[in-house]
């Protein structure tokens, strides 16, 4: 297997080769956020399939590519589709693409993804504020070995303000909340959905927590959102599945993309 | 020749002790591994230390349907004794899943965990948290995952039922399994 380090290296050789100018901004979709960017200016894709060093996507929903963009005259990077831990990929290769774009010169990250709901007034549509997380896969990228925490939070205040005022505009709700990452790919049990609430979290789901850790310690200032797709098991009957998580992604897309418009606006100077 | 038996039903038991099947008919059978003879209908006995990537080859090229298993586990809960329970659900405290990296044709991508065993009843049955090693745990991890809802701690049981709920979506692949959990440790450290 390739040294990250070296991937690292040449990616983002690669991209700043490939790039206008230097970025401000990276968002990483989500499940179901893929739509999102039809509604931007784009200028150019570049499949990761293309970037040397830069790892594959494999899942339904994720389309694998990296999407070169203009916003209000600024340059913003989207990854369209990410990279799962249940994929087989260690949380070393899940940091590569937040290194090279730290490499890149981007100040600003927002993460958005599709999470289960934990707490019960947590419904699917809803919108969730990531405040805080549990890293329940028990491991830490290793990079990150004896490096100085970057400090209590990694989330940034005054992003989740912006980020709270722009969804009252566009009146969709949303909750603070706590998420806590698990390995998957199964959904939970009842019996974890329970002791997750326990342990106080809101919302799960299986990814994002690498990639911010990667993040902070790059020195982003980083927002991340949470769509609450479905239910925890044990909180509603029934089975869950794949689908259930897209089609809810579907039935609110519109406000959420001019949510992450205006969000990701408010990042660029 | 034997791999080619068929067989309906299959055990997968704890390497850690000897199940002893009486039979209604007075008989008694010692499971060992591979095939055993219950009342003329063979039947399929795994040991729990078999790779569980491994299981489900074996449990489909013996044309398995119902699979009960037969596992350890170490009490959380002051109320439960020396014997068998049945178990009712999982917390996954192992920081690993089976199915991570590429997904095989038995079962989805994302297999749906909300009804992991055969009891469904919140007041029957147990909840078991898999660890990685039953002996290496603190009392204050103990505390921790009593806490939390679990009744016992087991090695042996929670990435099995994983992968058997993987393969049994849809149902024409395994129909049926049940766990059952036998305390082998009581003793809590307070």
């Amino acid at each position: 297997m390739e040294n990250v380090e070296s991937s690292i290296q040449r990616a983002t050789e690669f991209l700043k080769s490939q790039l206008s100018e230097l970025p401000q901004t990276v968002v990483i979709l989500g499940s179901g956020f893929a739509g999102w960017v039809k509604k931007l200016d784009v200028e150019k894709v570049i499949p990761y399939s293309s970037i040397p060093g830069f790892p594959i996507t494999t899942i339904k929903g994720h389309d694998g590519n990296l999407i070169v963009a203009r916003l209000a005259s600024k340059l913003v990077l989207v990854m369209q589709g990410r990279f799962h831990f249940y994929e087989g990929h260690s949380l070393d290769v899940i940091s590569i693409p937040l290194r090279v774009f730290a490499g890149l010169g981007v100040r600003s990250l927002i993460v958005t993804n599709a999470a289960g709901s934990i707490n019960h007034s947590f419904k699917p549509g809803d919108l969730m504020l990531i405040t805080d997380h549990i890293n329940h896969s028990l491991r830490y990228p290793t990079f990150l070995n004896g490096m100085q925490s970057p400090g209590l939070t990694p989330y940034s205040l005054r992003m989740q303000g912006e980020a709270r005022r722009i969804a009252e505009e566009e009146e969709l709700k949303i909750h603070d909340g706590t998420y806590i990452f698990t390995t998957g790919p199964s959904y939970e049990t009842p019996a974890e959905i329970k002791a997750m609430r326990i342990l106080g979290a809101d919302a799960v789901g299986m990814s994002t927590v690498p990639e911010i850790l990667s993040a902070a310690h790059c020195g982003m200032e980083i927002v991340a959102v949470s769509m609450i797709s479905n239910y925890g098991s044990g909180i509603k009957d029934g089975t869950l599945d794949h689908q259930e998580v897209m089609d809810t992604m579907k039935s609110i897309q519109d406000r959420v993309d001019r949510f992450l418009m205006k969000l990701t606006t408010s990042t660029l100077s | 020749m034997e791999d080619r038996i068929q067989c309906k039903t299959a055990f997968i038991v704890s390497p850690r002790i000897k199940i002893v099947l009486s039979s209604h008919k007075g008989s008694t059978l010692v499971l060992t591994s591979d095939i055993t003879w219950v009342e003329n209908q063979p039947v399929l006995v795994i040991k729990q230390d078999r790779n569980p990537h491994l299981l489900m080859e074996l449990l489909t090229d013996h044309g398995v349907e119902y699979v009960i298993m037969l596992v350890t586990g170490r009490s959380l809960n002051e109320k439960l004794s020396y014997t068998w329970w049945a178990v009712r659900d999982h917390i996954n405290w192992t920081g690993n899943n089976p199915l991570r990296g590429p997904n095989n044709n038995r079962g989805p991508r994302f297999p749906d965990m909300s009804s992991p065993y055969l009891i469904k009843d919140p007041d029957k049955g147990i909840v078991s948290v898999g660890v990685n090693d039953l002996l290496f745990i603190s009392p204050a991890e103990m505390r921790m995952m009593a806490a939390l809802g679990a009744d016992c701690m087991t090695d042996e049981l929670v990435h099995t039922n994983i992968i058997l709920n993987h393969a049994g979506i849809p149902s024409d692949k395994i129909l049926h399994h049940e766990s059952y959990c036998c305390i082998l440790w009581f003793e809590l450290r307070k």
